[in-house]
């Protein structure tokens, strides 16, 4: 009677929540199982392929942890540099557009806008010729300085919303009060606008971990390869020589958790900032 | 007072020092973003193969690529993934974002946002690893198959199938609800006043006249955003193709995109010229497509 009673008087609640909790289970089964699978042993996994493992095994992890640690320090180079490259130039590009008043302005802004509407795909062929001339295929920097120059639209897009909400009284008293330029952008702006750089931090990050194509274009030299080139790689590999997958399944896990630890480190400021109105048109 | 006005008048006057701060971005653009499409431009008229320019051949790429029914067969492809996509996982998206919305507990609405979020964190290679070796694996150990047997139907081979491939791409990720553009929705919602809501209420809108009429036009801003970004992401994504299917098992093309052709043109044949003629052919589209998109739901406001 009790439960008729509580469940007529919240239907609403309980219908959303276990739409919710269903949808929860769509999404996350498959990484569950990916995980299940990455502590079975290859006999293991062919003879139960659903269920828990027998054993819980660490092999697999300790395999796949000697095979991926170059790989794993690779990417997380190439996308330190281009997160900062990123926030850097977008928020020096972002800051002169709302501080300061120069000739053209709306034009070089919307020159900088129109190329959001590029897709990167159809400069393939002419970025792989540049990068090549510039001597930069088989070096990281073919990765990081095409990918920055192609994140400074949408962060100053992104930025110039931000700090355009900034009260300019604010930025006139540090100025007045003796501070250079560049001490206004480091001591006032960024700090106000902590949210949004930390968005823009997350989704650089995330972009650059995820990138595959490019990457596997210009980093020929295997010493060079990021996570996710290694990780097609592994898998064929390890597929050809054992016939499982445990290992990479295993290297699968490992991967993804540095994007994880970053977003622990800053989910509240990353939610505020991607929250906070400036994503629209 | 002088210094007041000697301010102002400062102000009026442009303050070149700001080139110094945009100098950074001025100089990567032109070198890593303007120059390749007016490159590509070239190449789009030569038969150049990666080594140079090329000879002068005008358009005789663009004429071959419109005569090829590979790329006809490409573009209804993209535009199929496009539309589907977009459509299903704007509105599956949408859809998290009311329920959570409509939660009373603002504790279980801010703990299931966080779980939704989790699965956006897992490389997408490596979600397109898990589809393709986890959930569409063939034989007995996929998922996929598993829920075929217990309906009774048989293994099939998803990705390597010419008919089932394009659905296998289009499932790849279900349900799609995971992704910023939920939190950026939700958030949408969030910011709606109480006294609209509350208005509405006392009219006698229910659940879903609300949302039609109240809620949808409130969030078009960001659907705008989205369905822009949705093609032009949609457009280039071919990770799976990339990696997966190919152009599509035998020589059926059934998962082949324009982007995939490019690439393929480019890469395996060396054929630059023809590929550049494919890219500029994927710019216009998405040209006309933001303009359309611009002028339509400008008009509507």
């Amino acid at each position: 009677m009790r439960l008729l009673k509580f469940l007529r008087k919240n239907y609403v609640e309980v219908i959303i929540t276990t739409i919710v909790m269903v949808l929860l289970l769509l999404s996350f089964y498959p990484l569950y199982m990916l995980v299940i699978k990455s502590f079975k042993t290859i006999s293991d996994d062919q003879s139960n392929p659903f269920g828990l493992p027998v054993v819980w095994s660490l092999e697999n992890y300790e395999y796949a942890w000697i095979v991926i640690k170059p790989y794993l320090f690779n990417s997380l180079f190439v996308t330190t540099i281009q997160t900062l490259g990123i926030v850097t130039v977008g928020s020096f590009t972002a800051f002169a557009f709302v501080r300061f008043n120069f000739p053209y302005k709306n034009t070089i802004f919307y020159m900088i806008i129109a190329l959001l509407m590029m897709p990167g795909i159809v400069t393939l062929t002419s970025q792989y010729e540049l990068v090549n001339k510039l001597g930069l295929v088989n070096s990281h920097w073919g990765v990081i300085l095409p990918a920055i120059s192609g994140s400074i639209p949408f962060a100053t897009f992104l930025l110039r919303t931000s700090f355009s909400g900034v009260s300019t009284e604010l930025l006139d008293a540090a100025t007045i009060d003796g501070a250079t330029d560049f001490q206004v952008y480091y001591n006032v702006m960024l700090p106000i606008s902590k949210p949004i750089i930390w968005t823009l931090v997350i989704t650089s990050f995330i972009g650059g971990w995820n990138d595959y194509l490019w990457p596997s274009l210009v980093l020929l030299d295997e010493k060079l390869h990021t996570l996710p080139i290694a990780l097609v790689n592994f898998t064929t590999s390890y597929y050809g020589m054992t016939g499982g997958y445990g290992a990479p399944f295993a290297a699968y896990v490992i991967s993804s958790l540095p994007l994880l630890i970053v977003f622990l480190m800053a989910s509240k400021q990353f939610i505020a900032g991607l929250t906070s109105g400036s994503i629209k048109m | 007072m002088v210094k007041i006005m000697k301010k102002n008048q400062q102000k009026t006057k442009f303050q070149y020092k700001a080139f110094i701060w945009l100098s950074p971005a001025i100089l990567l653009l032109l070198i890593f973003s303007y120059y390749p499409p007016i490159r590509t431009l070239m190449f789009s008229f030569t038969d150049a193969n990666g080594a140079g320019i090329g000879k002068f051949v005008f358009l005789d790429n663009f004429i071959e690529l419109f005569s090829s029914q590979v790329f006809y067969r490409s573009l209804i492809n993209v535009i199929i993934f496009i539309a589907v996509g977009m459509f299903v996982g704007n509105i599956a998206t949408i859809l998290l974002a009311e329920l959570l919305y409509n939660l009373k507990s603002r504790f279980a609405s801010a703990f299931y946002r966080f779980l939704f979020i989790i699965p956006v964190l897992v490389p997408a290679v490596v979600i397109i690893l898990i589809w393709q070796y986890i959930v569409f694996a063939g034989g007995d150990s996929g998922i996929a198959n598993r829920i075929m047997g217990f309906f009774g139907g048989d293994n099939q081979n998803w990705y390597f199938d010419p008919k089932l491939a394009p659905v296998a791409i289009l499932l790849t990720a279900f349900p799609w609800v995971a992704g910023t553009s939920f939190l950026i929705y939700l958030a949408g919602l969030q910011n709606i006043s109480s006294g609209v809501i509350e208005a509405s209420k006392l009219d006698g809108a229910n659940m879903i006249q609300r949302i039609i009429r109240i809620d949808l036009p409130l969030l078009k801003g960001q659907i705008k955003y989205f369905v822009v970004m949705g093609i032009i992401g949609g457009l280039q994504n071919i990770n799976l193709q990339v990696l997966v299917t190919g152009s599509g098992p035998g020589t059926s093309n059934a998962t082949n995109v324009p982007a995939f052709m490019l690439f393929e043109e480019a890469f395996t044949y060396d054929r630059y010229g023809y590929a550049s003629a494919i890219g500029i052919v994927i710019f216009l589209m998405t040209l006309a497509f933001t303009i359309f998109n611009m002028k339509k739901l400008k008009g509507n406001d």
